[in-house]
């Protein structure tokens, strides 16, 4: 069911208004809450950003979701990940120990295995993810949706009185 | 930017404040109930909890520590405590605490309602802790001192009915032993055969008769005689040592079949000490009586130490290592900490003053320093002191947990003086005092644990002592026995010592009263006891006894047998000796002559 609903809402954003940079931009933030832990006081920036940028937020519910079934399944990973950021690294031990002593910093929990192996790589991932994610609704708009659009149905479709009244209803929602 | 988005996130803050605003007291006082309930065994409750970020600070109106052994009554209550903590610590987590006041501290009140919470089942796998299984060991000790029943003294014992129940090991073991001795003496008898010397002293006969003496006529014929009875002499020592030999390696081998005699009688022994466990009758040794009285009591107390040593070395084993975990909780991962030489830990109650009363309004102070998630960091172990004082009564409590080294150390040490005895309650015996209903008492005691080592001692003093018993008046003799002994006590002295490692572990209780009622026990009901083991005793024996003297019968009999086989042969090798010496003798005396002829021609060929 969900990966019918999930597909069924990504169509959905993807043939909505939003601009392109709009949708990579709430897939990218939605991604870090899904592949970290949730409670952690980073996710309370990122959903900061989400609510004030002007980025799509249904995909970044989407996007949490999906990433959280990725988070379960790659977290032994993240912890081995994690621990040798935390613990390998030993040029980092001193930057670690500062940050680990200043308020509010200890309470992000960036030391935890898990918390920091997730975080670091979803920032590797924020960029190319961002790029691919934005370079495919393009192309998806270019390619796929201009056919569809000049499909028969979807033209006699479009024709009648009841699309009319909601393109204007999703135009006022909009 | 999105300006909708922004207001939202305005509300939304503006709702975070006000909802934590209105639900953090609640918030914290459930979070420090909760976990103060789970330490404490039983309900915690605070009363109007208060926490302002003014300050910061955090009071609260009442506390109500239930005791865990009676949950209707508080261990602990105080009135209204307020205490600051330190600000930036907190945005780190860190509870820091440099002065915390409780007073008005009253114990053993009464509560509304009950403080009993469900048992939590332990999980699988957990593992037991040295202080969980000592505890354990602690209280089956005293359970195991309930099965002395004293009633059991003024029952008749069947003994009959015993013997019948019982399955004596002592018949079986005999028949084996006595299988054992059969197969030795065929095995000795086979031996002895096989070396039968008929053969060799029929050779050795023949040897001898072939020594002519008559032939002895000249010097040579003598040296070629006297050779040939040496010879002979020769294969009779051999066969004279190789029998000798035989006989000393009989002699020790029987006399290994004889301690099968000894063995029997442990074999005996054990089925008498069967059936004793079986009749129940009671041993008169004083650590039973002592522990029956006052072990339930004195383990209560020691275990409630041994829980506050428990849960401070459980949060001990919480410290964090940076050692990697193999396979963490999904989604949870592991927290590597990285404390500076200045860092604090996550909790730091650096002094809490105490003040208030103990029961009977004895009034008492101390302090408690550097309660810490972690010593090591701080570097500074726990220190309790308390104290009190009020006319003839004082009370002092030192003790330390020690956890800056590798090993745990802890030690607690009490002294409670002239403190007014009431209904102090002993055992749930009909005989025996179920209470001591007054008196004065003295509690010395200590208890030092390093690792899993114990060294606890307690002695407790008490006079005008006057005790209390389940049924006004004693009924039979036993009973009244027993009253008259306590009744005649005024003074009573309880020396405990509790030492060793948890899987070896010294749990002793002496009594002044020990030896008074062991005495009357005896008097009253030890003879009928001593016949009645007397009786199972001679049960078992008759039981065995014949067994045995058969065992003892054909060990002596095959020995006997086996010696008279080997004597025999020794007689035949002893005679070829004897003969072979009168041989030897009438060649000599042939010599003799010889020499005598010889001389004779010899003066006659000097004759003028």
């Amino acid at each position: 069911m969900f990966p019918l609903q999930f597909l069924g809402k990504l169509i959905t954003i993807l043939h909505s208004g939003a601009t392109p940079s709009q949708i990579a931009g709430g897939f990218i933030l939605g991604m870090i809450i899904g592949l970290t832990p949730f409670w952690s006081l980073h996710n309370l920036l990122v959903l900061l950003l989400i609510i004030i940028l002007n980025v799509n937020i249904a995909i970044a519910i989407a996007s949490t979701a999906l990433f959280s079934l990725f988070a379960y399944l790659l977290d032994p990973l993240f912890h081995s990940f994690g621990y040798f950021l935390l613990v390998d690294l030993s040029f980092m031990q001193g930057i670690y120990m500062t940050l680990y002593n200043i308020p509010i910093i200890a309470l992000s929990r960036f030391n935890n295995t898990v918390v920091m192996g997730s975080l670091v790589t979803s920032l590797i991932l924020l960029i190319p993810v961002f790029i691919m994610v934005k370079n495919g609704v393009i192309k998806y708009r270019e390619n796929v949706l201009a056919r569809f659009e000049k499909l028969k149905v979807v033209k006699a479709i479009k024709g009648t009185k009841i699309y009319g009244w909601y393109a204007k209803y999703a135009e006022w929602r909009a | 930017m999105r300006k909708s988005g922004t207001i939202i996130l305005l509300v939304i803050v503006a709702l975070v404040f006000a909802i934590g605003y209105l639900l953090t007291d609640s918030l914290f006082e459930s979070l420090i109930e909760d976990t103060a309930t789970e330490l404490n065994g039983a309900l915690v409750e605070i009363d109007d909890f208060d926490f302002s970020l003014a300050g910061p600070k955090m009071r609260w109106q009442r506390l109500q520590v239930t005791d865990p052994a009676n949950t209707m009554q508080n261990k602990i209550e105080t009135g209204l405590v307020e205490f600051n903590l330190e600000f930036w610590p907190l945005l780190s987590g860190k509870f820091i605490i440099e002065n915390f006041e409780l007073s008005g501290i009253k114990t053993g009140t009464a509560r509304e309602t009950d403080g009993a919470i469900p048992i939590q089942e332990k999980e699988e796998g957990d593992k037991e802790s040295v202080i969980s299984s000592t505890q354990k060991k602690l209280n089956d000790q005293v359970k195991e001192e309930t099965g002395f029943d004293l009633s059991k003294l003024s029952q008749k014992v069947n003994v009959d009915s015993i013997v019948s129940l019982l399955k004596l090991q002592s018949p079986e073991k005999i028949d084996a032993a006595r299988k054992s001795v059969e197969q030795n003496y065929s095995k000795w008898q086979e031996k002895i055969s096989a070396l039968n010397p008929e053969k060799e002293i029929t050779e050795i006969q023949g040897q001898i008769k072939s020594i002519d003496v008559k032939k002895v006529k000249d010097l040579d014929s003598f040296n070629k005689a006297l050779s040939a009875i040496k010879k002979v002499k020769g294969n009779i020592d051999k066969l004279d040592k190789d029998y000798r030999s035989t006989k000393k390696e009989f002699s020790t081998d029987y006399s290994g079949a004889s301690s099968v005699l000894g063995q029997i009688d442990e074999w005996v022994k054990d089925d008498y000490k069967q059936a004793m466990a079986l009749a129940k009758l009671p041993d008169f040794s004083t650590q039973s009586i002592a522990k029956m009285l006052f072990g339930k009591k004195i383990v209560n107390q020691v275990n409630e130490y041994l829980g506050y040593i428990g849960t401070a070395r459980g949060y001990l084993n919480k410290i964090p290592s940076s050692k990697k975990e193999p396979d963490p909780p999904r989604l949870k991962g592991q927290d590597i900490y990285f404390p500076s030489d200045n860092a604090r830990p996550d909790f730091w109650l650096q002094k809490m003053a105490l003040s208030g009363n103990l029961s009977q309004d004895m009034p008492l102070s101390g302090t408690v320093t550097d309660i810490s998630s972690d010593p090591k960091m701080i570097g500074k172990p726990v220190d309790i002191n308390i104290s009190g004082s009020s006319k003839s009564r004082s009370y002092g409590l030192a003790g330390q947990l020690n956890y800056l080294d590798s090993i745990p150390r802890e030690n607690f040490s009490i002294d409670y003086n002239g403190f007014a005895i009431t209904d102090l309650e002993l055992s749930k015996s009909a005989y025996l005092p179920t209470a001591i209903k007054k008196g004065n008492g003295f509690i010395k005691a200590s208890l030092n644990m390093r690792g899993d080592n114990f060294d606890g001692k307690i002695k407790f003093t008490s006079a005008q002592v006057a005790f209390a018993f389940a049924d006004e008046k004693p009924s039979g003799k036993l009973a009244s026995i027993v009253r008259d002994v306590f009744n005649g006590t005024k003074e009573v002295n309880v020396d405990v010592i509790l030492k060793g490692r948890k899987d070896n572990l010294v749990f002793a209780v002496k009594s002044n009263l020990d030896e008074k009622l062991g005495n009357a026990f005896k008097a009253a009901a030890g003879k009928e006891i001593e016949q009645a083991k007397e009786k199972i005793r001679k049960k078992i024996d008759k039981e065995v006894a014949a067994k045995k003297a058969e065992v003892e019968k054909l060990i002596a009999e095959n020995k006997k047998k086996l010696e008279a086989e080997l004597q025999k042969y020794q007689a035949k090798i002893d005679a070829q000796k004897e003969e072979l010496e009168k041989k030897k003798k009438a060649i000599e005396d042939e010599k003799k002559k010889l020499g005598k002829k010889v001389t004779d021609k010899l003066k006659g060929l000097f004759k003028p």
